[in-house]
């Protein structure tokens, strides 16, 4: 079209200017977040949306309760089984069971096809069998999808926790489109860079960081008076026709939403956005990180809780995170592995990469990691909630299978955090009825757009509808 | 030149007049507008004055010109004039690609995203230029060689009149003078004493004003642009950026007034290398050049080279086209191509040693669209597609008008034994009814049977396959092949007019209507027997491109 004119993109970010014109010397890198997209202006309230995948599947008969119905807070706490973990989150949750992945089985590789079929709600791409590591989605990620609405041109917030250079198979969960995996950030010290900037550790923004952002307001609205004024002058003169001079209303129509949201920014601290909560002395300590074997918990929390510190900043409105490489290495420390089995032979109930057995100890490990990772859940959804994200938000979590060995696509567990605005259930475990998720994650979408006014029902591969049992 | 304006009356005429669901053309609701005020050439009462006998006995069906333009006074910037007005602006190297996020124009509604349709400021587009002049004035002030770019001095007064003359594209009055000062005072105010941050602000300031993201035509109707707009639209079209300080000059010293002036700081702009890549981009939207990235042929063992080379073959063929002083003629007709790697298996030639180099392609293959980067975007996986060739042709190339397709599109059916690939589509298409396959696409595309869908020469096509006819506004007329189709394309009117079409919409902005025949019939001829240069001059001198257009209420 015309890349020839446009040459290759290079983004210069708006640090630069408060450093050149405001004469601030201090790096601010928090206000390249601010809001362009006038998320905050819109008459609805923004809403955002996490989008996690575990891997290895569940030991289904041990996660969710056994009947659906109402959640309580008391009752999750008698339960046995590991979503008794979520116990203190129950009145903002939602369990679902009966979601299916859109392939009732797997090419030649499962693992991976699974994954890219969690937020895309399609089969992946066909590739040569012999090569089943190497597929990649069909699809935009849900994720992706959601920022290409409300930020175009952005990517989402993509997160890994796992070995994102294992040289096999790592990450394939969030896609900008067929084939297209979305950039991830697998170090949560990395993040916190780009976020740090935002907030003192009490809670209140930085006097170099309030200092620099009344500046900018107030030089913006310098010019936004100048701009609406000539803008007045020139729709005054009688030569323009009526639809010029509905274009140059339009124009000063877009003045008073950029200034909505210059409102907006000043209650980013009231919304929750400040550095508070935030384990520094945790994520300082990764500044020469290494992936291990054993830290991928300590990382999908601080992930979470910048995840969080995101949302309520408005720095993006989509995120996605893959809790754990494709075949997962992670030993987890739970009693029954004291064989140090990692998680994908766990899963397999088999030391093995390639075949699945019944070893009943590996099953218990399986269980007992299942508690585990739900109590980094839980300790994750802290950081929402710390935030008052439950009504802005959702977070969505769910697994790369339904169960362990046998890999099955049918049934995989998912877990909503948060209403999305007043948009969805909460409180509630309900059977879907074995839809496609294409459903599910049409109604996550909706409710994530909704500012837009767009209601989604075609993402991916199925029946193009909401899932209607879980709107509000 | 009189046959063919003749004939392309003819065809304007003849257009409403069609009952199939192809070439049927209502006349647009804007037609009525007289873009053309002072043309000698007539306007609408030309197109009625037309021999009707001919009109209907022609077969002619004519070029679509079905639109409703806006004749806007204030037509913003597009995003890539946005990013060269503000690197010339502000002494940039090059572009800082400051507008790589900008929300893009929608595409598909019309010919170009330059049409004044799809360029306005909504909330959106003003935070991406709020956004991009904030980073514009920081990357120009950011350090004392930057902002002694910008302007050699250190006063707040020549600072505002000098940036501000580029900005505006005039002069500022001496009441905007004032303004800008107090704004370079307030940027004082705000972040302290010092030049730097009093221009800071200024040039944020002047880069979101509507006088410079609106590219203005603000006098009275019918009567030619004031020097400095129509150097502004001159540059913008031709550069795809703002005036020079030169240009500038010239407008200030009259220069422009005359037609002579004008065409000769044309022919100025012609010969610098920004006007290359504004006909790149002229090009490579009318020809949809952004298929080749993405292009994929299943099945076929993936060629890691391909896509890129297929694409600037495709701008190198009209960089020659443009550089080389050739026409419309050539891109139908020219044996010559670009073949790099990848290119040479297809064409049979010895690859170059390296990148791409211009090759005789032989007698076989004329023209652009005998050439692979056509053929293989218009194709089936490894097989031709006739209807795609045709649909784009009829579409691109000769302006035919085409109905909506059906809801559901049947899939073509396998290849029965002893069947050709004519036949097959055939087989399909004569159950859709009307005449967009039977008369208009499908013979287009059909002619292009000897070549399979990686643009590589079949051995073994009969006649049959690709013989066909269709009915030119210089009447029906029969082809054996692609070769001949494109020397009749080439020696008639058609393929001229709708090129001159598409031409004058990318560099009015505007849709191209019944009420510009005027404008058409006198570009035609030039492009028939001229170079694309000359045909831009023609444009240039044209009182559709000098004269401000009456507007609509």
């Amino acid at each position: 079209m015309s890349r020839s004119l446009t040459g290759q993109k290079r983004r210069v970010n708006r640090r630069a200017f408060l450093r050149g014109a405001a004469g601030v010397s201090v790096a601010l890198p928090f206000l390249e977040s601010l809001p362009q997209r006038s998320a905050w202006a819109a008459t609805e309230e923004p809403v955002f949306g996490l989008f996690i995948s575990a891997v290895g599947g569940v030991v289904a008969a041990d996660f969710f309760p056994d009947a659906t119905g109402p959640l309580t807070q008391a009752a999750l706490r008698a339960s046995d089984k590991a979503v008794k973990e979520l116990a203190d989150h129950a009145d903002n949750l939602l369990f679902l069971s009966g979601i299916n992945w859109p392939a009732d089985t797997g090419g030649s590789d499962s693992h991976v096809d699974a994954l890219c079929m969690a937020l895309t709600a399609k089969p992946p791409l066909p590739i040569e069998a012999s090569s089943g590591n190497e597929r990649m989605a069909a699809g935009p990620s849900a994720d992706a999808f959601i920022a290409s609405r409300l930020h175009p041109g952005r990517d989402p917030l993509a997160l890994y926790a796992g070995r994102v250079n294992n040289g096999y198979a790592a990450q394939r969960l969030s896609f900008r489109g067929p084939g297209e995996l979305t950039p991830v950030i697998d170090n949560p010290y990395t993040l916190y860079q780009q976020l740090v900037g935002l907030a003192s550790p009490d809670g209140g923004t930085t006097p170099e960081g309030e200092e620099a952002a009344q500046l900018l307001l107030e030089s913006r609205k310098s010019v936004h008076d100048l701009v609406r004024e000539e803008l007045t002058a020139l729709m005054g003169n009688s030569r323009l026709s009526a639809t010029d001079k509905q274009r140059l209303m339009q124009h000063f129509d877009g003045i008073r939403e950029a200034e909505k949201t210059l409102s907006g920014m000043g209650d980013a601290a009231a919304r929750g956005c400040t550095r508070a909560g935030l384990d520094v002395t945790r994520l300082e300590a990764l500044k020469d990180y290494v992936a291990s074997s054993s830290n991928t918990e300590q990382i999908v929390e601080l992930h979470l809780s910048l995840v969080a510190l995101a949302f309520a900043c408005n720095h993006g409105r989509a995120a996605s995170l893959q809790w754990g490489d494709p075949y997962d290495s992670t030993i987890y420390d739970v009693p029954s592995n004291e064989r140090r089995w990692k998680l994908a032979h766990i899963s397999h109930r088999a030391q093995s990469d390639s075949s699945v057995g019944d070893d009943a100890l590996a099953a218990q490990a399986h269980a007992e990691i299942d508690v585990v990772r739900m109590r980094t859940l839980a300790a994750g959804l802290e950081h929402f909630k710390a935030r008052g994200l439950e009504q802005r938000c959702f977070v969505m979590w769910t697994n790369q299978f339904a169960d362990g060995p046998f890999h099955s696509f049918h049934d995989v567990p998912h877990i909503i955090w948060g209403s999305a605005g007043g948009y969805l259930k909460q409180g509630a475990y309900l059977d879907a009825g074995g839809v496609t998720n294409n459903q599910l994650l049409n109604t996550l979408i909706t409710a994530a757009i909704r500012d837009t006014g767009e209601i989604v029902t075609d993402f991916g591969q199925g029946s193009p509808k909401l899932l209607d049992d879980i709107v509000a | 030149v009189e046959q063919a304006r003749r004939w392309l009356r003819i065809g304007l005429l003849a257009l409403p007049c069609l009952g199939a669901a192809c070439g049927q053309v209502e006349r647009p609701a804007g037609a009525s507008g007289n873009p053309s005020a002072g043309s000698n050439s007539g306007g609408e009462n030309g197109v009625a004055g037309a021999p009707s006998a001919g009109a209907t006995g022609s077969g002619g069906d004519g070029i679509e010109l079905a639109g409703a333009p806006i004749y806007a006074r204030v037509i913003r910037l597009t995003n890539s004039q946005w990013e060269r007005a503000v690197a010339d602006i502000l002494r940039f190297d090059a572009p800082a690609n400051l507008s790589a996020q900008f929300q893009s124009p929608v595409v598909g509604t019309t010919d170009f995203s330059n049409n004044e349709h799809v360029l306005f400021v909504d909330g959106r587009a003003f935070a991406d230029f709020e956004a991009g002049a904030e980073a514009a004035a920081a990357l120009a002030t950011g350090s004392v060689a930057a902002l002694a770019k910008v302007h050699d001095g250190d006063d707040a007064a020549g600072f505002v009149r000098s940036v501000g003359r580029r900005a505006f594209r005039r002069p500022l009055t001496p009441e905007e003078e004032a303004t800008y000062q107090g704004i370079f005072a307030r940027g004082e105010e705000l972040y302290g004493t010092g030049f730097v941050n009093g221009a800071a602000l200024v040039v944020r300031a002047l880069l979101q004003s509507p006088h410079f993201l609106y590219r203005s035509e603000l006098g009275p109707g019918g009567k030619p642009l004031n020097g400095y707009e129509v150097a502004s639209k001159l540059s913008f079209w031709l550069l795809g950026t703002t005036p020079s300080d030169a240009l500038l000059d010239a407008a200030e010293a009259g220069e422009l007034d005359s037609v002579d002036g004008l065409e000769s700081r044309a022919r100025e702009m012609l010969e610098n290398r920004a006007a290359v890549d504004v006909l790149r981009d002229f090009h490579g939207q009318l020809l949809r050049f952004e298929r080749f990235a993405s292009l994929a042929k299943p099945g076929v063992p993936a060629d890691p080279h391909l896509n890129a080379e297929l694409e600037q073959a495709s701008l190198l063929f009209f960089d020659r086209i443009l550089e080389g002083g050739h026409g419309v003629r050539e891109i139908l007709t020219s044996q010559v191509g670009f073949v790099g790697l990848s290119l040479a298996e297809v064409y049979g030639l010895e690859p170059p040693a390296s990148g791409l180099v211009e090759r005789e392609l032989g007698p076989a293959r004329r023209g652009f669209f005998m050439q692979a980067p056509f053929l293989m975007a218009h194709a089936n996986g490894e097989e031709s597609s006739p209807v795609q060739r045709g649909l784009r042709l009829h579409l691109d190339v000769l302006c035919g008008k085409i109905g909506a397709p059906p809801a559901e599109l049947p899939l073509l059916p396998p290849s029965e034994p002893g069947q050709t690939n004519r036949e097959r589509v055939e087989q399909l298409t004569a159950s859709c009814g009307g005449d967009c396959h039977g008369k208009y696409m499908d013979p287009l595309g059909f002619a292009f049977e000897a070549f399979d869908g990686m643009g590589r020469q079949r051995d073994d096509v009969e006649a049959a396959e690709t013989a066909g006819s269709y009915p030119f506004v210089d009447g029906t007329q029969q082809f054996a092949d692609a070769g001949e189709l494109m020397q009749l394309m080439a020696d008639g009117t058609q393929a001229h007019a709708c090129y001159a079409k598409k031409l004058s919409s990318y560099a009015l902005q505007r849709d191209i209507v019944a009420a510009d025949w005027p404008l058409l019939e006198s570009l035609t001829p030039v492009s028939q027997e001229q170079s694309l240069k000359e045909l831009i001059v023609a444009l240039v001198r044209d009182p559709a491109f000098r004269l401000r257009s009456e507007g609509t209420p």
